[in-house]
């Protein structure tokens, strides 16, 4: 046994813990619903906040 | 800066109603290709006017619920206030009922920035044309056209500019289009685009500095929410959010939270539309110059942060 070349059939690989991967699956699974249940409704504001990259700090144009 | 979940919805279903904007910005363009720019209220028109603390005031008039519950109008009305008065529409009349006027406020501005004709009542009272004289209207280009026929007709004095909405260094941006067809022999480079920070309280904050170029600014009915006690059922949005969950109150009632308001230790019911105005709104206070004071007269709701200091309204006019 001692002789025995190290190889992957027998090195015995230390085991992960699925509980949390099961757990990230399903808020993820979770998440992915409530995204998609909220793109669906249509909740309006009067206007769109204006927030274009580069102009966040602009409040008023003179000439555009 | 980092957006909630809740703001992308909101922006992203609202910037959907592009349709309406541009509906009305048609509707409007014989009225605003012979009006008035909001330029000519700038006082940085004059390049050679550097801004600066001890600038006039203002004072922002909003319709949270904590302007009647403090009695802020009857505060305003007996005061000898001499800075401006810069009224959102749903606030003019109650203003103008309460003895806050043109007359006796000569600084007298109201704003509207609501493409929907729930604006039209705002200005349909006999009251507007009573004092019309002095009042200054403040117009998104996007507004509705029954409403501009109203404002017209009770002969107040307008003043116009476009809501930006895009990118307008790109290529085909829908405000530079704007901007091109509204060009004029009186205005030739058209009219400026503002930040409208999505609601009309925000954006008379911003007119209040940028335009008028007050550095000192009072919040008065600017709640963003309801008192933590108020049944869903009587909350500006509930409306909209039962048509959204189609009835279905356990599913709505999950979209509302309380917030605690740790400067005035106060609970406050909030709402997605509401959270997405005040994130909005509390970001541009951060984003505003140096030399903007803003103060937080409201006495209730939901703002509070940076930059962002609470006092009573009695002590900002004395």
């Amino acid at each position: 046994m001692d002789n025995m070349p190290l190889t992957k059939a027998n090195y015995k690989l230390p085991e992960r813990k699925k509980s949390n991967e099961k757990e990230t699956k399903k808020k993820q699974k979770r998440l992915d619903l409530e995204n998609k249940r909220l793109s669906l409704r249509e909740a309006k504001g009067s206007f769109v906040v204006f927030r274009e990259k580069g102009l966040e700090d602009v409040f008023v144009v003179d000439e555009l | 800066m980092k957006q909630s979940r809740n703001f992308d919805w909101i922006q992203k279903n609202t910037a959907e109603m592009v349709d309406l904007w541009m509906y009305n910005f048609v509707r409007n363009s014989h009225d605003f290709l012979n009006g008035k720019s909001l330029k000519k209220l700038s006082i940085f028109k004059n390049k050679s006017v550097k801004p600066k603390k001890s600038m006039n005031s203002a004072i922002v008039i909003g319709a949270g619920p904590s302007i009647r519950n403090n009695k802020h109008l009857e505060l305003l009305a007996k005061s000898n206030y001499k800075g401006a008065i810069v009224c959102t529409d749903r606030m003019l009349i109650p203003c103008l009922k309460n003895g806050i006027t043109p007359k006796k406020f000569p600084k007298f501005y109201v704003l509207t920035i609501e493409p929907k004709d729930v604006t039209l009542a705002f200005y349909n009272n006999p009251i507007v044309k009573k004092f019309h004289n002095g009042i200054h209207a403040i117009l998104s280009t996007c507004t509705e056209h029954e409403t501009v026929e109203v404002i017209k007709k009770n002969k107040l004095e307008i003043f116009w500019f476009h809501p930006l909405i895009d990118d307008y260094r790109k290529q085909g941006s829908i405000n530079k289009i704007m901007n091109l067809m509204s060009k004029s022999k009186l205005n030739p480079s058209g009219f400026p685009g503002l930040q409208t920070g999505g609601n009309v309280g925000c954006f008379s904050w911003i007119f209040s500095w940028a335009i008028l170029g007050c550095s000192s600014i009072a919040l008065t009915g600017i709640d963003l929410g309801h008192d933590a006690n108020t049944p869903l059922n009587k909350t500006r949005h509930y409306d909209e959010y039962l048509r959204i969950f189609k009835n279905n109150k356990s599913e709505l009632k999950k979209y509302f939270k309380t917030i605690k308001n740790p400067d005035l230790k106060v609970k406050v019911l909030s709402d997605p539309i509401f959270d997405f105005y005040r994130e909005a709104f509390l970001d541009l206070i951060v984003r505003s110059p140096k030399w903007v004071n803003t103060v937080n007269c409201t006495e209730g709701g939901s703002m509070f942060g940076k930059r962002l200091k609470n006092t009573r309204l009695s002590e900002f006019i004395e």
